[in-house]
């Protein structure tokens, strides 16, 4: 039905023109919001809320596939708490995302800094370091097992270049873990980096000059100007790379599989296994639903950091 | 190339014509190296089908009324290029129907085809099933019977394919049947072998000081005891002298799939079946039919078999532990060891290639140790849910055919028709570096004849899953990260639980 523009606009002394439905609901402040919001919330229903809620139901169940599901109550759950395997994972999956989380932000905070100054080139090597970044983490895994070879690898050819011996960055299960935290943080530190870096050139100015006039050494200014006005973005991408860590998969699959023996094996891969190799779904999805739990719990601990620090600030 | 690129406005230079030339000679000796390998070899194929024009052939596939493309799952490598380049074209020119080819490496072969399978996608019309598949995916009805397809679509009937399935080993054949009926044609075999360097065992100094040290003649091994003595005996430190010559890196008496992969533990099963022992075994009441399993570890036998390979990895290069077949295949190919001790002769082609590499080498393959190796193959079935179950049968008669398996061997694969295997074609010694463990393959396929059916690794429908644990259970020991006992126990509880959830017979034990 085309528009009748000229009656849209009330004139004096002619009646208004009637709006369709729509329209009064466009109109309408409150019903505007709702309709703006209403794709992501489809979308957080469709693709959160009811995936979550299947998963909690059907960890209640005995479901392998293709077998119909049946009610097991809490057979699931017992099994999860009291296989050695998960709380093996999971030790290992919480080693894994301390340690790359940490070494991330704090890498990443001190790069940032470096980038924010000028200095000669400074376009070219920020835009270097967002290279890790654009790789695919698969892609990026396969790489690393060749670089880490013990017999064809840059690295051990460096390390005997200059005397030293070979070392079985992925076969020595002593250190296989932190081979694979290595190119996390290698991967994922210049998400810090950049968005420690916006933060950074988002400061105000004048706190700094004030500083600079009263004599504060460099420490003193970055330990009481700068981190306290930079921690909730801390906070934020501590927050994000814990989930994201929690979830590593495609880094273990280039490279150790889980091994030497089960030294690398994360609760992701277990649940892979679980789900996508034995098609158990109830068991699956239990140690998916409890895995959640504990991850809500630690960002739920972040976040109360996160509200204080805006608080402060 | 040099010649219209000429940004300086000036005519081409010299360099640009050279550099132009040296492209267009690469590219055209690529072109022809690959070409004229396949030309040959198609001759060869043309030949031998002529000479044996009893056996079936692409020429005496009926027309096919059902025209819709079919996708085909094989094992990614060297034979999923042949198949493209070579066999699909002609296929495709006979019947008119299009072949898609989905590669897959074999870990992830199970879960990717089982995902369409149980989502009933129809994805794919002829699937790849190794043996330990065939029971669950032939029970749960993924796969069709061949008889059935035969009655259906073969003029031959039922009868024909039985024909048709005679020249394959018993033994391989055994696995891809469930219930009395064939539901997969086995088309690579990979049944184990001790590939080894021969001229080290020949050579006059080795063999004295080994006799010296050991106070027995140097042979190939034929016990654990002998292997692990063998082993420790060649490994041997850069600057020490191996045959007369000093090493310029580490020696070492054995390669082994000890990574997290799940080929580590066919490494332990020869090693345990070698012994006499098992991981669970078969029962049948006397009529013959499947009572269910009893789960046999932990045992003496097991723990012994864990102990010796935990000897094993002393003698085996430190990356072993992250190595699955193609780095253990290539590590005596560099010649960086003296045995691969339990490797797929499917892989003699590489193994063997040491001839090529290093001077003086020479590659032999025996039985493993034990004389009891890890055997099985890959087979082609017809999906349940294929679009075109006419063109997926004859598709997969083609590829195991006489005259598919016949490519499928000229190209360095291990086929699993006697009839091809023995074909004095391949026993030339020209074709050693191809097809030399034919004959050893042979013997040690056959040995398996009647003992695949007592093996729980063959008959559970479980065991797609089973065979997850074992491997994770082997790493776990190679890895040091439990005992031995108490990897085994928790295992035995896993095989327990697998079955009772998953599998089609109850553990008796």
């Amino acid at each position: 039905m085309a528009l009748d523009t000229s009656s849209d606009i009330p004139i004096a002394g002619r009646p208004a023109a009637r709006r369709s439905a729509f329209g009064r609901l466009l109109d309408n402040d409150a019903s505007f919001k709702w309709l703006l919001l209403a794709p992501a919330i489809l979308f957080m229903l469709l693709l959160v809320v009811y995936p979550t809620l299947f998963a909690v139901t059907t960890s209640f169940e005995k479901y392998i596939l293709p077998r119909k599901p049946s009610f097991a109550g809490l057979d699931n759950w017992r099994w999860v708490v009291n296989d050695a395997s998960f709380w093996t994972a999971f030790g290992i999956t919480l080693k894994f995302v301390v340690i790359a989380v940490v070494v991330e932000i704090v890498l990443g905070t001190l790069i940032a800094l470096f980038l924010n100054r000028d200095f000669r080139g400074q376009t070219l090597v920020r835009g270097l370091c967002i290279l890790p970044l654009v790789a695919a983490p698969f892609a990026t895994s396969l790489a690393w097992r060749h670089l880490y070879n013990s017999d064809y690898g840059v690295i051990n050819y460096a390390l005997q270049a200059i005397g030293l011996p070979k070392v079985e960055f992925l076969a020595d299960s002593s250190i296989a873990l932190y081979s694979v935290i290595a190119i996390d943080v290698w991967q994922w530190t210049p998400l810090v980096v950049f968005v420690v870096f916006a933060a950074l050139r988002g400061l105000p100015k004048e706190p700094f000059e004030a500083a600079r006039i009263d004599g504060a050494s460099a420490w003193f200014t970055f330990r009481r100007l700068t981190l306290p006005m930079i921690k909730p973005v801390l906070l934020i991408v501590a927050m994000l790379r814990l989930v994201e860590a929690f979830r590593v998969y495609d880094i273990l699959y280039g490279t150790t599989r889980g091994g030497p023996g089960t030294s690398t094996e994360t609760i992701n891969w277990l649940i892979f296994r679980e789900g996508f190799q034995y098609f158990d779904l109830g068991r699956a999805t239990a140690m998916s639903v409890l895995v959640l739990l504990m991850v809500l719990v630690l960002t739920n601990l972040l976040y109360q950091q996160l509200v204080k620090a805006i608080r402060e600030g | 190339m040099g010649v219209t690129w000429n940004p300086s406005g000036r005519g081409p230079g010299v360099g640009q014509f050279v550099a132009g030339a040296c492209l267009a000679a690469v590219v055209a000796a690529g072109m022809a190296g690959p070409a004229t390998a396949q030309t040959d070899n198609d001759k060869i194929v043309a030949e031998r089908v002529a000479a044996n024009a009893d056996k079936f052939n692409l020429s005496m596939v009926p027309e096919i009324k059902n025209k819709q493309k079919i996708t085909v799952v094989v094992e990614s490598g060297f034979w999923t290029d042949y198949l493209k380049q070579a066999m699909i074209p002609k296929f495709t020119e006979k019947t008119g129907v299009e072949v898609e080819v989905v590669g897959m490496s074999t870990n992830v072969m199970y879960a990717k085809q089982q995902v369409e399978l149980l989502g009933d996608t129809g994805g794919y019309d002829v699937l790849s099933m190794e043996a330990a598949y065939v029971p669950e995916w032939a029970a749960n009805g993924y796969v069709k019977p061949l008889f059935d397809l035969a009655k259906e679509y073969d003029p031959d009937g039922a009868d024909g394919m039985v024909t048709f399935l005679k020249p394959f080993y018993a033994g391989l054949m055994s696995m891809m049947t469930y219930d009395g009926q064939p539901y997969s044609i086995p088309y690579n075999n990979y049944t184990m072998g001790l590939h080894y360097r021969a001229d080290l065992f020949a050579n006059a100094d080795e063999r004295a000081a080994f006799a010296e040290k050991y106070g027995y003649p140097l042979t190939v091994p034929k016990t654990f005891p002998e292997l692990v003595n063998a082993a420790q005996f060649f490994t041997r430190k850069a600057g020490e002298t191996l045959a007369g010559q000093t090493l310029a890196k580490d020696f070492y008496g054995v390669a082994l799939m000890a990574g997290r992969n799940e080929q580590i533990n066919d490494e332990f099963s020869a090693i345990i079946w070698g012994m006499g022992g098992d991981w669970f075994r078969s029962i049948y009441d006397k009529t013959g039919k499947l009572e269910g399993y009893e789960i046999t570890i932990p045992d003496r036998i097991s723990a012994v078999a864990a102990e010796t390979y935990l000897d094993l990895l002393n003698y085996a290069p430190p990356a072993a532990k992250g190595w699955d077949f193609p780095e253990a295949a290539n590590a005596m190919a560099e010649g960086q060891v003296a045995m691969v001790p339990f490797m797929y002769n499917n892989l003699w082609p590489v193994t063997a290639s040491v001839e090529e590499k290093v001077p003086g080498a020479k590659a032999a393959v025996d039985t493993v140790p034990g004389g009891r190796p890890y055997t099985g193959a890959y087979g082609i079935g017809v999906a349940h849910n294929a679009g075109n179950p006419e063109a997926a049968y004859w598709f997969v008669k083609y590829l195991t055919s006489y005259e598919g398996q016949m490519a499928y061997a000229l190209g360095g694969g291990n086929p699993c028709r006697r009839d091809v295997v023995l074909d004095p074609f391949f026993q030339s010694p020209d074709r050693r570096l191809i097809n030399g463990a034919y004959a050893q393959n042979d013997a040690d396929t056959l040995a398996w004849t009647y003992d695949v059916a007592k093996k729980g690794h063959f008959t559970s429908t479980a065991m797609g899953k089973i065979y997850s644990e074992l491997a994770i259970t082997s790493a776990k020991i190679a890895n040091k990260e439990m005992t031995v006992d108490a990897a085994y126990k928790e295992l035995a509880d896993k095989i327990r639980d697998i079955q009772d959830r998953s599998g089609n017979a109850p553990i008796l034990n």
